[in-house]
Formats: structure tokens, C-alpha cells, sequence
């Protein structure tokens, strides 16, 4: 059994699907190119109601219907709608064949027959919870199946009997040019009709082809599929035609991305650790954000929750021209904690948590900090906070510095007095002192080697009623690194 | 307002109403001298001294208070055994950073495995970014280092922002524990101070026994006796 799964007008669908503001049974059509003598290539029901067809110019269907919108074609928007019906089609069967851009079929060997109609109805709710009308046949031969799709409102399964497809147009069996033109000639117009001609007469005017296409609409032949690789870039992008200024608008696009990105991310069984986000502005600069995510996922809800929090922490100077989302794929499930490893204990509410403090202090401001595989002094980075807590090991080497220091950043310049080459005096606008004690002097230098060399003195000094603190001198200047305890 | 007080019944038959205040406050002294309960209730810091002020530690679902009027007196020292503490029950700890003193170099590089580090342009961030962790309830407790914070910022701060942080410390049961160079905080559960600069006798032993904890000077200078329910604050409190 095969099922074929076409969406009828798919560019113009692919269109209405990413507007926000779009009215059921608004007359639409899809232009060809961006000339000013471009054609009508697809219109909707709506539009062809009023006598919009395929092949008119855009002036004379505005000329049948006022209130028609116009698109052009959008490659992008084509993308995101295949990769959908795509990922849809996955979802039944591992063996796909992108038969043509609106048009796939399902190889539904070993599906068990009193489920696969089932199945295969349900996405058709599923198509249209993206955006997407879908018309499904089921059929024993791939050919059958297309032509109970192009048949379907919108499901149609086709056991033994072909005259379910006798009225349709004889182009939905796709003939050549030449042999719908010698059809047409003979006053050929649908299958039912051309099915209705004897075999040898077909033979002798019409050819291999002929035989071959009569044959078909005859007895279901098998064919292999040309299976379609599953996808390995998981990335999705939208322009806009005029440029989004509101956040909402932007969060229905990201929304509609998210969901096609996931249902790829579930349809070849993987899950998204990171998603990089780009937005693009009306200035042609970038606004780009990575977010590793807590816990691998191909749930869009968690997804647009993270990037709208975040997104409500973010200022443009300009509006938006362009989106796209790009998911890093891990295989789900592939996350499992050791034995006394523990996690905490919403990982996602935290992820949320910190985007939204990541709006407020910035990136470079919050994170669990690592030191540098440095010598140079205060030389840190900030890392996501890991979620899962590794099991404690306590040795010696382990324990916390007993004297922490307490760092000024930047470092307080001060004025040293000293006796011989020794501190014994210091004086700033925060603590000025005799030095009680003195350890040192610490030598420290380092990236000799290239241009942000460094070098510097190090002492540990005791003020009379202040306690202990580090100062430095560099380049013949003293400062006060911070206090210890 | 409802207060649950387990005020003793021979107290509260009292008649005379300036006997019965007299003890009720005299009762009140003598529970203040009873720490707080420990275990679940409390997060180690894991500082003796400061355990043993504090009754345990931290209390969770309350704003501990810790003065530092002068650098160098423990507050670092007591922040790191903290994390040090925290990590060894396998939690997670945040230290928002108000004037950003902190020192990744002075701590044991585990333990900054599990602390959250935010670093606040502006210090008033600090209590936003405060209040936003409070309502995540993934971190049992959050340190605010708000030492050195400048007095514009201190003009700014409204007891309304220090009341909401304690309610918000009580419906989420964390500990919030927060820093100052002096006494800030109205509705701090426990006010410590402390008072002495260590000596610079501690730079002749070996770090691992050096006796920083001995050097300690802990003052309380103020502990509420009891709270109410959902964490509202008392009527009464008292500080030495």
C-alpha cells in the first residue's frame, strides 16, 4: 500500500502560511517572478471564484477581484512548507519519495493495515496545525495513490477500483507535452475517458507511452521509491516583505519555524541541543544569539518559551527583515545521567530563568566561572551552568582557599612609600595606612612571547586597623588588588 | 494580618495588660537565645562560628543579613565555605555580584562547578535579579553581595523592594543571605556582624590549617523571634 500526500497550491500556501494577519477564504494569489508583466501561478479557491486564474497578469486579476493579495513566489517559504510536509511524511514511513515539490509518496509496506488509515488520516490535522491543507490518498501502486490525491476531499482510499479517479483531468497522470496535445485533439480531457480506449488503438498512436499510461490506470503496478535522504541541516529562515516592528509578529514567524523545525527533529528521530538564532536588520546588521539548551528536545513549546523570554529582554535599533533558526541535532534520548549523578530538578524552567537574567546583566555577565589555563592574574571565563551535578569527591587539594581575596576590578591605584625596596606606607582614597607586616615581593610574568605581554610585583601587606590586603606595582604604578578574607 | 504566636496561656491570662506585655517580652528574650532549627530548615555554610550563631546555618524561607563594615574581616571567606558547603550537598548556589569582588582564583575549582556568578552593570539589578532567581526554586540559596555598593544606590532602594524579596524568600523556602558594609536590611530574619580584620598571623601556617575560624569575630546584632505564617513579618523584633 502507498500513500501519496499533495498540498494543492503549495505556494501560495507556503505564503499564506506566514502571515500573521491572514483571513480564511481570503482571495490570494501567487505571482511567478518580479517583473512588472508577472503572471498568476496559483491562485485559491476564493480568487478563482471571482475568475482569477493561472496566466493572467496581475493587473487583470485585480482587475476580476479588488481585494485579491498578491504574493510572489518565495523560495524560502517553499523550503520551510516542504520540509514540513517532508517531516509529516516521515512520521509514517522511513521510505519517502519527493515525487514532486507538492506532491510525496509513502512506501507503507509492513504498516499494519487496520492502522495505517488512521495514521495516514492523521496528518491531515497535523498539516494543518502548520499551516498547510493536505489532500491524502492510499492506493496499492504509487500512480493509483496520486491520483486518489489529486481525488481526495481530502482523504480517499482506493482498494480495487479505479473509477473513483475516472473524472479527473487527464494532466494529473502527468503525460508529456506532446501526447496531452494529440489528447486534446481527440477531445481527451480526464482519466476515466482516456482509460476508456482500447489498448491496441493506444498502441498504434500513441506508443510505449500510451501502453504504458493505459496500462497504469488499468492494473496498480509497484515501483521502487527513489527514497529521499533525511535531512541533516536542520535550519529554517523567513524574509519579510515589510519590516516586522512588533514582537508579536516576530514570535508567529518563530513560532511557525519552531514547529517545522521540530517536526523534522522528531520525523528522523533526533533532538535539538542547541539552536542558533539570527535576526536580521533593516540596517543589514545581525542580531545573533546561541543558546545551548539545559536538556536536548524537539519540543517547540520549551523552545519558544526560551526564545521568547530571551526576546523580551531585546532592543533593535531597526526593525526586522529576516529570521532563521538553525537546531545543532543530537539523537534524542541520548542524554542518561551515571549512576549517582544528579540533575536539577526543572532543567528547563532554569534555562528560562536565565535567559531572562541574561536580558538584564548581559552575556558576559552571568555563568558559572572557570579559570584560564593561564598565570595571568583574574584570567576567567563564564560557562553555562552545568545541570548535572557530578558525585563529590573530597580531597585535601580540594578545599577552599582559607584566605580568599576580595578583588577590586579594576585595581585601585595608590601611592606606595618605600624603605628601600621595601612598602611600608600606603595611601589612596579608600585605605591609606602604615604597613604592620609585609610578605613578598612575588615576581609574576608572562605571554612573553606576543604583545600582550605582562609582568608585575606582587606583596601581601597587613594595615594597621584594615587587615590584609594585595597590592602590585607594574610600569613603575602601584595599585591595590583586593583584600584578602 | 493572622499571627500564630504559642504564646504560653498563663502569659496571655495575665489581666493586667502592662504585666502581660512586660512578660510577653520576657518570654520573647528567652526564646531568642534558642537557635533556629537546623537540617532542612538551614544551609550550611559550613564556618563553624557562623553555624553556631545561626542555629544550623542559613535559615531557608528567611533574609539572613551579614555586615561587613570593613574589608578583610571573614565575608570572603565565609562566601567560599559556603560554596564549598553547598557543593559537598550537591547543590546549586548563586552569588549575585553587586560591585563584582568575587575572585574565581581564591575558590577550589570545583566548587565553582555549581555556582551561578551574575555580575550586575548596575547594583539596583541585584534585587531584580534576585527576585527573578527566587521564583525559579531551583537554587536552596542565593548570597547578594551588595558590600561597597555606592550610597545613590542604597537612596534608591525602597523597604517595599527588601519586604517583597522576604516574601518571595518565604513562599519559595530559600535561603537569601545578603551582604553589606552596614545594617540595610529591615526585614532580615538575622542580622550578623563582623567586627575584626584578621591578623596577618594567619600568613605563617599552612593554608589547609590555618585558624581563619578562630579569627572570626561574630556579633548578632539582631535575631526575630518568631514569624507568621506564608513568611509575614512579625510586629515584633528586637535587636541587642
Amino acid at each position: 500500500m502507498y500513500a501519496a500526500i499533495r498540498i494543492p497550491d503549495l505556494n501560495l500556501q507556503a505564503c499564506l502560511r506566514q502571515r500573521p494577519d491572514t483571513v480564511p477564504d481570503q482571495p490570494a494569489a501567487v505571482l511567478k517572478e518580479h517583473t512588472r508583466h508577472a503572471v498568476v501561478h496559483q491562485a485559491n479557491a476564493a480568487a478563482r471564484r471571482h475568475g482569477v486564474i493561472a496566466g493572467q497578469t496581475a493587473n487583470q486579476a485585480l482587475a476580476r477581484c479588488a481585494d485579491l493579495t498578491l504574493f510572489y513566489l518565495d523560495p524560502k517559504a517553499d523550503a520551510s512548507a516542504s520540509s514540513v510536509l517532508f517531516g509529516a511524511a516521515l512520521s509514517l514511513s522511513p521510505s519517502v519519495e519527493i515525487t514532486s515539490q507538492d506532491l510525496l509518496t509513502v512506501d507503507l509496506s509492513g504498516h499494519p493495515s487496520a492502522k495505517r488509515t488512521a495514521a495516514s488520516r492523521a496528518l491531515i490535522p497535523l498539516l494543518a496545525s502548520h499551516g498547510l491543507e493536505a489532500r491524502i490518498g492510499l492506493a496499492p501502486a504509487p500512480d493509483w495513490a496520486h491520483y486518489a490525491a489529486y481525488c481526495a476531499q481530502p482523504f480517499l482510499e482506493i482498494t480495487r477500483d479505479r473509477t473513483a479517479f475516472d473524472a479527473l483531468p487527464i494532466d494529473a497522470a502527468r503525460p508529456s507535452d506532446n501526447m496531452l496535445r494529440i489528447l486534446a485533439s481527440w477531445g481527451i480531457r480526464t482519466i476515466g475517458a482516456f482509460a476508456g480506449l482500447p489498448r491496441q488503438g493506444i498502441g498504434e498512436r500513441l506508443g510505449q507511452e500510451g501502453l504504458a499510461l493505459w496500462d497504469t490506470l488499468h492494473s496498480p503496478r509497484h515501483r521502487l521509491l527513489k527514497q529521499a535522504p533525511l535531512p541533516t541541516v536542520f535550519e529554517e529562515s523567513l524574509e519579510f516583505d515589510t519590516r516586522l516592528e512588533s514582537l508579536d509578529a516576530l514570535l508567529f514567524s518563530i513560532r511557525r519555524i519552531l514547529d517545522s523545525l521540530c517536526l523534522s527533529l522528531r520525523s528522523c528521530g533526533k533532538s535539538a541541543r542547541a539552536i542558533r538564532f539570527d535576526l536580521t536588520l533593516e540596517d543589514h546588521n545581525h542580531y545573533r544569539r546561541s543558546f545551548r539548551l539545559p536538556e536536548a528536545t524537539s519540543d517547540a513549546n520549551r523552545l519558544f518559551s526560551l526564545l521568547s523570554t530571551h526576546l523580551e529582554q531585546v532592543k533593535t535599533d531597526c526593525g526586522i527583515t529576516a529570521v532563521s533558526i538553525r537546531a545543532s541535532p543530537t539523537d534524542a534520548h541520548a542524554r542518561q545521567l551515571l549512576l549517582f549523578q544528579q540533575s536539577i530538578a526543572d532543567p528547563w524552567k532554569l534555562g528560562q530563568t536565565l535567559s531572562e537574567l541574561t536580558g538584564l546583566v548581559g552575556f558576559d555577565n552571568i555563568g558559572s566561572p572557570r579559570l584560564r589555563d593561564t598565570y595571568r592574574p583574574d584570567a576567567f571565563q563564564l560557562v553555562p551552568l552545568q545541570t548535572d551535578l557530578d558525585p563529590v569527591e573530597t580531597t585535601p587539594t580540594d578545599l577552599p582557599n582559607p584566605l580568599p581575596l576580595r578583588r577590586m576590578r579594576p585595581p585601585i591605584p595608590i601611592r606606595v612609600t618605600l624603605n628601600g625596596k621595601i612598602p611600608v606606607h600606603i595611601q589612596s582614597p579608600e585605605i591609606s595606612g602604615k604597613i604592620r607586616d609585609v610578605r613578598g615581593p612575588w615576581l609574576q610574568s608572562g605571554d612573553w612571547w606576543d604583545s600582550a605581554s605582562w609582568q608585575r610585583t606582587e606583596w601581601d601587606v597587613s594595615i594597621e586597623e584594615h587587615g590584609l590586603f594585595r597590592i602590585f606595582s607594574t610600569h613603575q604604578r602601584w595599585f591595590l588588588e583586593g583584600s584578602y578574607g | 494580618m493572622e499571627m500564630k504566636l504559642a504564646i504560653p496561656e498563663h502569659i496571655l491570662a495575665n489581666e493586667d495588660r502592662n504585666t502581660r506585655f512586660q512578660e510577653i517580652r520576657a518570654w520573647m528574650l528567652g526564646r531568642e537565645s534558642q537557635p533556629a532549627p537546623a537540617g532542612e530548615d538551614a544551609i550550611a555554610s559550613g564556618c563553624a562560628p557562623m553555624d553556631a550563631q545561626m542555629g544550623g546555618g542559613f535559615a531557608r524561607g528567611a533574609v539572613t543579613e551579614c555586615v561587613e563594615r570593613q574589608a578583610g574581616c571573614g565575608g570572603q571567606h565565609i562566601i567560599h565555605r559556603t560554596l564549598h558547603s553547598v557543593r559537598l550537598s550537591r547543590k546549586p548556589i548563586v552569588l549575585i555580584d553587586a560591585c563584582h569582588h568575587f575572585d574565581p582564583a581564591s575558590a577550589a575549582p570545583p566548587d565553582l562547578e555549581s555556582l551561578l556568578w551574575i555580575r550586575c552593570p548596575k547594583a539596583l539589578d541585584a534585587f531584580k535579579a534576585a527576585d527573578i532567581l527566587l521564583r525559579d526554586d531551583t537554587f536552596p540559596i542565593i548570597m547578594m553581595d551588595l558590600r561597597d555598593s555606592p550610597d545613590r544606590m542604597w537612596v534608591s532602594v525602597r523597604n517595599e523592594q527588601w519586604i517583597r524579596l522576604q516574601r518571595t524568600t518565604a513562599q519559595h523556602h530559600c535561603a537569601l543571605v545578603v551582604w553589606t558594609s552596614s545594617a540595610r536590611v529591615p526585614c532580615a530574619r538575622t542580622r550578623l556582624a563582623l567586627t575584626r580584620p584578621f591578623s596577618p598571623d594567619l600568613w605563617d601556617h599552612h593554608p589547609a590549617s590555618a585558624p581563619v575560624d578562630q579569627q572570626l569575630r561574630i556579633e548578632v546584632l539582631k535575631r526575630q523571634i518568631f514569624a507568621g505564617e506564608n513568611g509575614d513579618i512579625p510586629s515584633v523584633a528586637f535587636a541587642s
